[in-house]
């Protein structure tokens, strides 16, 4: 019968977004195409043409609405500062790991669960830091982030003040 | 006296007992023989189909056949007498008409000499099979083809021309068109349905992209196909239809107005 319903329509041929091909990563894909992993149990290829893929970039540290490259931390202080992510892909469910020299006690306070960033817009997080004292300044952090099952790394220098 | 009467009883009873024999008297044999003026008329029929000009000899052939096409006793008591030289005459006047190029003249005089006596006649089957050939309306030139293939049966022209007449001659392309147009809407279909499963399968399993690659260039090859048939399909079934209705032969024979030369009632 279904055979039958494709005659009459007369073309089966399905663009490459309707037939969910399924991917496990981008090399799985065909020409033109990205696997989208943004949900991890229904990972499909898309085309360009329709959609692009997460592109997450770190922009910096946001000090009074400013995005800075850098920020300066007081040691032995238990403080928080926010970041800035921006996202010029499609929206991707993100996580962020934020790692340094252990002294630092450096940490994301993003949620556990991911954060809903949209396509084209920027996602202010936060991150704290409780350097011991004698810590060495500068430090430096590696940033992790997975967008959309996708990962990206940058680091970032921040300055331990005594 | 008593001696007498016995004599005369035994003479009668014996006579009585055998059979009587009688001679009979020879048949009456009759004699065919021509009437003057039909005679006359045959004289001046020979003669005239000896020296008129071709394209008149139709004048000539009308007279020829007035002892067949009249119908009193007298002329009809005449027919068997007459037969011999009519024949002639029209075998006459058929060989001068050809050879002067009256086609029509010729195919009758040959026709009247068929009808006469009949049988298997190759000279008037070729006559009206180039008749026919020549003969610009179909009904016409079928009722000659016809005519041609009774008067001689191994006449192949007039037998292919009886045959291209009264035949479809687009039957065989036209049921190959409705076959193909068939063949493409099964091979069409499947091609589809190949589509449909590749599709699926891709969903379902991950594999390299190059595999991937492999079977979008299969299903579109597929596609462009079955697309491709299923168009034609329906363009090949319906056009072999129309082609084969298109080919029915119109025509139904026809006879000129010539023929047939001679009718006799």
């Amino acid at each position: 019968m279904k055979w039958l319903a494709l005659v009459l329509v007369g073309c089966a041929a399905q663009p490459i977004d309707q037939i969910g091909i399924a991917c496990t990563t981008d090399a799985d894909c065909p020409d033109n195409t990205w696997c989208d992993m943004n949900l991890p149990a229904v990972r499909t290829c898309r085309s360009y043409d329709a959609l692009q893929p997460p592109a997450v970039t770190f922009d910096g540290f946001v000090v009074n609405k400013q995005v800075v490259p850098t920020i300066s931390v007081p040691t032995h202080d238990f403080t928080s500062h926010d970041f800035q992510l921006t996202n010029t892909g499609s929206e991707a469910t993100t996580f962020v790991t934020i790692t340094g020299p252990k002294c630092v006690y450096a940490g994301s306070e993003t949620r556990g669960d991911g954060e809903r960033v949209a396509a084209d817009s920027t996602f202010v997080g936060q991150m704290d830091t409780n350097p011991d004292v004698g810590c060495a300044s500068p430090a430096t952090l590696q940033i992790d982030i997975m967008a959309g099952g996708r990962p990206f790394s940058f680091t970032a220098t921040i300055t331990i003040t005594p | 006296m008593r001696r007498a009467i016995l004599t005369i009883v035994l003479c009668a009873t014996t006579a009585h007992a055998e059979e009587v024999s009688v001679v009979a008297a020879p048949a009456i044999e009759v004699v065919a023989t021509l009437e003057p003026d039909v005679a006359q008329r045959l004289t001046e029929v020979e003669r005239d189909a000896a020296s008129v000009a071709p394209a008149k000899l139709d004048v000539v052939l009308e007279r020829a056949l007035v002892t067949y096409e009249a119908t009193d006793e007298f002329s009809v008591a005449q027919r068997p007498a007459a037969k011999p030289r009519t024949v002639a005459v029209l075998s006459t006047i058929a060989g001068r008409a050809k050879a002067g190029g009256e086609l029509i003249i010729a195919a009758r005089a040959l026709d009247a000499r068929w009808a006469l006596t009949g049988g298997k006649d190759v000279q008037l089957g070729a006559a009206l099979a180039t008749w026919a050939e020549r003969d610009g309306d179909d009904g016409q030139a079928l009722y000659l083809a016809r005519r041609a293939r009774l008067a001689d049966p191994s006449n192949q022209a007039a037998e292919q021309l009886d045959d291209k007449l009264s035949t479809n001659q687009r039957a065989l392309t036209g049921r190959l068109a409705v076959v193909a147009g068939i063949a493409a809407l099964v091979v069409g279909g499947y091609l589809q349905y190949r589509v449909s499963q590749i599709e699926t399968d891709l969903s379902l399993h991950p594999r390299s992209g190059a595999d991937v690659n492999t079977a979008l260039s299969e299903r579109d090859r597929d596609d462009l196909i079955g697309t491709s048939l299923l168009i034609a399909a329906p363009i090949l079934t319906v056009g072999g239809v129309v082609w084969m209705w298109s080919g029915t032969p119109k025509s139904n024979p026809m006879s000129p107005g010539e023929l047939p030369a001679l009718v006799q009632r």
